[in-house]
């Protein structure tokens, strides 16, 4: 079984990584408790330390000390992919990441790239608590220098690794823990569920348009990432099936390209976007994209820009709370529905 | 209609450490007929992922969703022996059935239902991605045109069709469309339902009609026979609680049929006050709303009509239509020709006759207060 | 490393140093600098152990350590000056200096440290024999990122030498009410083996800076080597923190001084003098930052 049909996309990535590593010897891997037999906390590196030897390195628990270790390392040629066992540790190697890795390039000039890597599960949805279910990527997205990637479930895994171990700065890759278990897929396999797909890039890496009817006969396009626009794929088809409400999904992988034109074209073929995120409303990357949508798009929208995300509160444990919290597939199809009927501006100009 | 007993399937209980396990990937479709041991769930435990496999064979019925948590014990899908079983309890479940087994093209619930009461095939429309309301309005529009196209020959002058008429054909189409309809047919000696009228009339001075007869005798037949006064919900057949008896009443060109509620209720005076009345409304207005008779009767006896085979409408499982043939050299010869269309899933033509045997019985021996 | 050599390079790294609060003053150079006077016996005995391919790091109080590990002071002072034609283009400055591969430095404390440890690793993969040098002072053990380096560097045995520069103070906190317990029980906590030297004599420093790289390059794990290093000029040049009294006994240069013969002496003070009167003459210098 070699093909996607049948991987999940925790198996995909651990495929990934064994890849880059067999055909790039400056790839090297860090985190704590990534060593066989045990391969990590949600066993994405599992068999690497058996077939890599010293280019695994099971850590300490020194989050700080691994990410400032692998900018080292990156300035010394290798190309570190670290592991942080949950998002939520991430605060910890925060210094690393925004007054090092992604400002040696910067500083230093040509020669001191630093191409890190700092992989690590994300989200809600097991029940894990305050601490360990928490979407904290948008609180990198404004770092200069710092590329912040989710993968999702029909990225292809190695190639976008690959992407961003040619650098010039640091990665920040979140993966939604429920998409672990998800079985991986491409194109091609959504095409043949029935989606219309269109790829194209946004910084470098492959973002993807689904929808039940063509883009320019959508009516609004939901933007969304990693898991969040897996649950989405559900709510787009119940909307199109049920109420003829048809929109264009899209999901990136590069949360913070410099340029977004290739989303404003789709955005101005329907007039109205939504921006949909777990991680914790205010201030969030929904907010940023739906400013900047108001900006570029202007003209073209018959409806304000929206973001949905979660609630701006520490995530309970006990599994039926969480959903108080966490974004909730309901909020969003209703919101998506209203949006949809919204034309409380006239079209000015033409397309 | 007694369903036969799903099979749950519910998770194993793996090691002692596991309250609660992940359902990650559903290895078989919704609705999906599978053998006794194929692999349907991969659940993942703190330790380990494993396959569960079907304990029999069956149409497989989905309970929770991909990446559920769900304790271990619990039931997370049922296999049904039978597809009808299969698709009742998937539908009242409240939960929406994901990708069905059988590949339809997906279409919107508003094409469907358009294209249900158009007559159009939606499997047949090809599209990129998702059958629209509106793809299924171009057909429409499209056929409309091509029938439009053709250049009328202009040998003929247009006259306006009474709006309920169009409507009702309509109606008629779908139930015909819907439906397999039987027919069967006898005669009555018409004298002795004249003699009772004229009898009946004399004695309670009111002027009743064989109409009147007509339906308080069937309303007594149908009471005897239920299944004819029911209507066909999917696979279920659902009997009324109340008869109804349409009544086709001729207005000024338009067919209307107001229903005429529990017969058996009423006297044959009542009755014919009723038809009176009816018409009379019917005249007055006749846009009244549609009928929400149980069972119709057409009686065109009068116009010299000898037999007709009346049209099946929308939720009747049977209609009853009355034509004569009359013996001019002998009066008392005449007999009435009843003529009753009935739905092939609902009565079978054993039982329709035996109805109508009873019916005919009732008219040629009338008694009726 | 002969006397006199030691000599041009702590006289020429004094020199230069001195030369610079008079550009602060003027704003030929602009916001803040912190200079090394005090420092120069450990920075070149480091610096003349050290071996092509082997790779420095350093922290705010770095210009001293550029010089003996590349000995471009006229590269130096463009960055100062904010040019683009500076080592990084101007926009690094006093605190954020870097020559691919040989020299990196930045003032957010305990961030290089623990860059140097995973530089270190990556020698260690790619290229062993070649040696990594931390340099860090007294202050810097408040950052707990240090001791994550430290045990990650022990584990790993990585061919890292840290070099403590114990200058007593820490911006404007005296050594007693910053640090508890001692430096050198730090390393040796994490199985480092670490060498003291109180004496800011060249002489005493050069062979310990020199045996604990070649051993660290050697494979044999981490070292450390703690010195003595007096704070001659306050924090930063802006600040009115106080500096160390010169020729108070601790100051290298004059304690080197001593050992040479006064007319050879004379002799490298004038070289260096005309040397740098040259550079800090430059028309570039005027003109600013480009």
């Amino acid at each position: 079984m070699s093909n996607a049909q049948s991987l999940t996309v925790a198996a995909r990535l651990n495929r990934a990584l064994q890849d880059l590593m067999a055909d790039d010897d400056r790839v090297v891997v860090l985190g704590a408790d990534i060593a066989d037999p045990y391969g990590g906390a949600f066993k994405v590196t599992r068999g690497l330390s058996t077939a890599f030897g010293a280019r695994v390195w099971s850590t300490p628990v020194s989050e700080a000390g691994m990410v400032g270790v692998a900018a080292g390392m990156a300035l010394a040629g290798l190309r570190p992919i670290v592991e942080i066992m949950f998002a939520d540790f991430l605060t910890l190697a925060f210094d690393g990441l925004f007054n090092h890795a992604s400002k040696y390039p910067a500083m230093y000039g040509p020669g001191a790239e630093c191409p890190v890597v700092v992989r690590t599960p994300a989200g809600a949805g097991r029940g894990y608590g305050p601490t360990h279910s928490q979407c904290p990527e948008k609180f990198f997205l404004g770092v200069p220098g710092l590329a912040v990637v989710a993968a999702n479930r029909h990225l292809d895994p190695r190639k976008a690794l690959a992407t961003q171990l040619a650098g010039p700065g640091p990665t920040l890759w979140v993966e939604h823990k429920a998409l672990y278990g998800a079985a991986a897929t491409t194109t091609s396999m959504l095409s043949s569920e029935g989606w219309l797909c269109r790829e194209f890039e946004l910084g470098g890496l492959p973002a993807v348009a689904q929808s039940q009817v063509p883009i320019e006969d959508c009516d609004l396009v939901v933007v969304a990432y990693g898991e969040t626009a897996h649950m989405l794929e559900s709510i787009v088809t119940r909307l199109a099936i049920e109420d003829e409400v048809f929109c264009a999904l899209v999901s990136p992988a590069r949360l913070n390209p410099p340029d977004l034109e290739a989303l404003w074209d789709l955005v101005r073929a329907t007039g109205r976007v939504a921006f949909v995120e777990e991680g914790p409303e205010a201030w969030s990357w929904g907010a940023e994209l739906a400013y900047r949508a108001g900006r570029e798009c202007a003209a073209y929208l018959r409806a304000a820009p929206l973001s949905f995300a979660s609630r701006s509160d520490a995530i309970p444990c006990n599994m039926w709370r969480e959903s108080e919290v966490v974004l909730s597939p309901g909020t969003v199809a209703a919101g998506l529905r209203a949006l949809a009927r919204h034309n409380d501006r006239a079209v000015i100009g033409g397309h | 209609m007694n369903a036969v007993a799903a099979l749950e399937v519910e998770i194993p209980a793996l090691n002692a450490n596991d309250a609660r396990v992940q359902v990650t990937r559903w290895l078989a479709d919704e609705g999906q007929h599978v053998a006794a041991g194929t692999a349907l769930v991969t659940i993942e435990t703190s330790k380990a992922s494993i396959d569960v496999e079907a304990p029999s064979s069956g149409y497989l019925q989905r309970l929770v969703e991909e990446g559920a948590h769900v304790a271990t014990g619990s039931i997370v899908a049922r296999l049904h022996p039978r597809h009808e079983d299969y698709l009742r309890d998937a539908r009242t479940d409240g939960r929406p059935a994901t990708r069905p087994a059988d590949r339809r093209a997906p279409a919107t619930r508003a094409a469907r239902e358009l294209a249900d009461a158009a007559g159009v095939d939606v499997d047949a429309i090809a599209v990129d991605g998702v059958v629209t309301r509106r793809h299924v309005e171009e057909l429409i529009a499209r056929r409309q045109e091509c029938s439009n196209a053709m250049p009328a020959p202009d040998d003929s002058d247009p006259v306006a069709i009474a709006p309920r008429q169009l409507e009702f054909a309509q109606a008629l189409e779908i139930a015909a469309r819907r439906t397999v309809a039987g027919f069967v047919s006898s005669s009555v000696r018409a004298g002795p339902v004249v003699e009772f009228c004229r009898r009946y009339g004399a004695a309670n001075r009111a002027a009743v009609v064989p109409t009147d007869v007509f339906l308080r005798s069937t309303a007594a037949a149908l009471a005897a026979f239920p299944r004819l006064n029911a209507w066909r919900d999917g696979d279920t057949a659902r009997i009324y609680r109340q008869v109804r008896i349409g009544l086709a009443i001729e207005v000024g060109g338009n067919v209307v049929a107001p229903a005429l509620a529990s017969p058996a209720d009423l006297t044959i005076a009542d009755i014919a006050r009723w038809r009176l009345d009816a018409s009379l409304r019917a005249r007055r207005d006749p846009s009244l709303p549609a009928t929400d008779a149980t069972f119709s009767l057409t009686n065109l006896s009068d116009l010299g009509v000898e037999l007709f085979v009346p049209n099946l409408v929308p939720r009747q499982a049977a209609t009853l239509g009355v034509g004569r043939r009359s013996a001019d050299d002998d009066p008392e010869r005449a007999r009435w020709v009843l003529g009753l269309a009935f739905d092939h899933s609902l009565v079978n033509g054993a039982e329709a006759a035996r109805f109508l045997g009873t019916l005919t019985d009732l008219l040629e021996r009338p008694s009726w207060a | 490393m002969e006397l006199l050599g030691a000599y041009r390079q702590m006289y020429l790294i004094r020199s230069f140093e001195d030369r610079l609060p008079a550009l602060y003053r003027r704003g030929i150079i602009s916001g803040t600098g912190h200079l090394c006077s005090g420092q120069e016996a450990g920075t070149v005995a480091v610096g003349a152990a050290l071996e092509d391919g082997d790779a420095v790091f350093s922290n705010h109080r770095g210009h001293g350590h550029f010089l003996a590990a590349t000995g471009d002071a006229d590269g130096l002072l463009r960055e100062l000056a904010g040019r683009v034609d500076g080592i990084c283009g101007g926009r690094g400055g006093t605190q954020h200096l870097c020559v691919p591969g040989r020299f990196y430095s930045s003032g957010v404390l305990g961030g290089m440290v623990a860059c140097a440890t995973g530089f270190a690793a990556g020698v260690q993969l790619r290229r062993p024999g070649s040696a990594v040098v931390a340099f860090l002072g007294d202050g810097a053990f408040g950052e707990g990122i240090v001791y994550e380096s430290l045990n990650m560097a022990a584990l790993r045995a990585l061919p890292v030498t840290y070099v403590v520069e114990d200058n007593g103070v820490s911006q404007s906190t005296p050594k007693a009410h910053h640090l508890a317990g001692d430096i050198a029980d730090r390393f040796a906590a994490f199985a480092i083996t670490v060498t003291v030297v109180e004496s800011t004599e060249f002489a005493d420093v050069e062979p310990a800076a020199r045996e604990a790289l070649a051993a660290a390059r050697a494979g044999s794990g981490p070292r450390a080597l703690v010195l003595r290093a007096p704070r001659l000029a306050g924090h930063s040049v802006n600040s009115d923190t106080e500096g160390g009294e010169r020729d108070d006994g601790f100051d290298p240069l004059p304690r080197l001084r001593r050992h040479i013969a006064n007319r050879d002496a004379e002799l490298v003070e004038q070289d260096v003098g005309e040397e740098l009167d040259e550079l800090f003459a430059s028309p570039w210098l005027e003109a600013g930052a480009r």
